[in-house]
């Protein structure tokens, strides 16, 4: 009998208790937020410095050095540099990464030779983005060219015809012997 | 066809488009309710702050295909979700949401009320066998099960309530009691209050609501007797779910807090109850109405906070706990009336003693949220809109 009414007793106590618990949370502002359009700043902003968002390449600070393709473990980056006359030292062909492989596991960043000052938003020519929203209908919309197609294809034909060139001014010498030239500089 | 008869057609056809769009608010309101108690924020787009969410909903569910299973019952399957929707509407012809807004004013108005749920069984059970689904069947098996064991409980409990108002009419119901909360059924003496707490418990569980939510169990029966229904007929499943929480609360406000009874006498003498004047016939139709409502929340607040029993728990409670405390406080609701006069000394200090606990329990539960707030360092937030 004791246990019965203990029963009932423990039924409306534990109820109130509760009851009073959930009406509580009605009282407080909810943790929530609306995330893609009602925010009051966007959350790149909100993340910190060194949140690893999408992999970007700064294409005129990078040397075309190749360390970071070669660091990323599941080929993530695909690269080509090659000399032309636009600067001194090697010029990018292209540069594709393909996000939807990436495992923003920060190797290439470590391996990157290329570096700016410490002040700036990025130290080295490949870098992690804060931004992270990158979603894509196809697997194909996550390759991303950081060298356009066309602008590709001008600047192989440019590396072709340095080459060219200078394996012609390589030749010249040959048939002079005893000539000491700087063909190779030029 | 007589001049009565097109009145009651015309207020049959207001209630019906009433009904329905206060079940589609309620439904918009709950999930609002839902989403704060739990730190979310819930439906806000469709709309202003979602308000209007229910006709997408409505909208959705009337362009999907109306699947019936081949080797289910045709007519049955048909009929059941209306069978279930008709049981919750003709529960509020008695009900007086005023002394003139009411349907139809019937002597044996409770009796019918507790006959007229029977109805939702019966959808129940026949959409449950006509689906051709175990599934539907357990579910279907399972309400009529738990529906059939919590309606003794009710009865009881609406047995004294009648025994002290002398009369199964809702409008004698109401004027049995008073305007302030000691002339309240609820606060009128312990066994009153008894019957409060199992006709609320008892109703609950008569209208499917959590934590007496077996016959939709999604964990064990897919979804009950509901599994086979698709669009506008699973729809209508749920408008008679939310349509219910209207008829518990008015029905609740009726037989225990004093239905539309407005302070009409703190205001003008005239002492003459059930014939006030206009303006406080409408005070006295919203102030039902906001009683109503305030049951509608507490019984969504409860959905939100209890956890659901187990169908062997859930008969325990009806047999093992309501019934016989039904039963005792029905016999000593008899004793009581015998030994204590109504307006005596005694029964005066009893309701006064009763409303000042009700009080009381009231501040407690300011304090109890109070303290929760403060333990957990919570920010105070009342704007219902985020």
């Amino acid at each position: 009998m004791i246990i019965y009414l203990k029963n009932i007793w423990e039924t409306f106590a534990t109820i109130f208790e509760g009851m009073a618990i959930t009406f509580s949370y009605l009282l407080q502002r909810p943790i929530t937020v609306q995330y893609p359009d009602r925010l009051k700043q966007p959350v790149p902003e909100t993340l910190p410095d060194k949140y690893r968002g999408r992999l970007m390449v700064d294409t005129e600070l990078c040397t075309a050095c190749t360390l970071c393709a070669k660091a990323c473990p599941i080929d993530v980056i695909e690269m080509k540099g090659a000399r032309t006359e636009r600067k001194k030292g090697l010029t990018l062909i292209y540069f594709n990464i393909y996000h939807g492989k990436c495992m923003y596991c920060n190797l290439c960043v470590e391996a990157c030779p290329a570096e700016e000052g410490e002040e700036e938003e990025h130290h080295t020519a490949i870098y992690f983005k804060r931004d992270f929203e990158g979603s894509g209908y196809h697997l194909k919309d996550l390759v991303e060219q950081f060298i356009p197609h066309e602008e590709s294809v001008k600047r192989l034909k440019e590396a072709e015809e340095l080459a060219a060139k200078r394996a012609a001014a390589a030749a010249a010498p040959k048939t002079e012997p005893g000539e000491k030239t700087d063909g190779g500089a030029a | 066809m007589t001049t009565e008869n097109i009145y009651m057609l015309v207020y049959g056809v207001i209630y019906l488009l009433l009904l329905a769009v206060t079940a589609g608010i309620l439904t918009v309101v709950e999930r609002r309710i839902a989403g704060r108690m739990q730190s979310r924020i819930g439906p806000n787009r469709v709309g202003p702050q979602g308000a209007i969410q229910f006709v997408a909903d409505v909208i959705k569910a009337l362009q999907k295909e109306d699947i019936i299973p081949t080797d289910a019952y045709g007519f049955l399957f048909k009929i059941a979700p209306y069978l279930v929707f008709m049981g919750v509407f003709l529960t509020l012809v008695p009900i007086p949401f005023g002394a003139y807004v009411l349907m139809e004013d019937l002597d044996l108005g409770i009796y019918y009320v507790l006959a007229m749920s029977s109805y939702v069984v019966i959808g129940l059970m026949i959409g449950g066998w006509a689906s051709n689904n175990k599934w539907s069947l357990l579910g279907g098996m399972r309400s009529a099960a738990q529906k059939i064991s919590y309606e003794i409980p009710a009865a009881l409990a609406v047995f004294i309530v009648v025994a002290m108002a002398g009369s199964m009419n809702f409008q004698k119901i109401v004027l049995a009691q008073g305007a302030s909360p000691v002339d309240w059924f609820v606060f009128r003496n312990p066994f009153t209050f008894i019957a409060f707490n199992i006709f609320f418990i008892a109703a609950l569980a008569e209208g499917n609501r959590v934590p007496f939510d077996i016959p939709e169990a999604e964990s064990e029966l897919v979804s009950g007797y509901n599994t086979e229904y698709s669009g506008m007929r699973f729809l209508f499943f749920f408008l008679a779910e939310w349509g219910n929480l209207v008829v518990i609360g008015a029905l609740v406000t009726c037989l225990f807090f004093g239905g539309g009874t407005f302070w009409y006498e703190w205001v003008v003498s005239i002492p003459a109850p059930g014939r006030e004047p206009l303006q406080f016939e409408v005070l006295g139709f919203f102030w039902f109405l906001f009683k109503t409502f305030f049951f509608v929340f507490v019984i969504i607040w409860i959905r939100w906070t209890l956890p659901r029993l187990r169908i062997d728990q859930l008969m325990d409670v009806c047999w093992k706990y309501m019934v016989p405390i039904g039963l005792f406080s029905s016999l000593g609701i008899v004793i009581w009336m015998y030994v204590i006069p109504e307006n005596s000394g005694i029964d005066r200090v009893v309701r006064i003693v009763m409303t000042s606990l009700g009080a009381l329990s009231v501040v407690y539960f300011h304090y109890r949220v109070y303290r929760n707030m403060k333990v957990t360092k919570a920010v105070f937030y009342a704007n219902p809109f985020v």
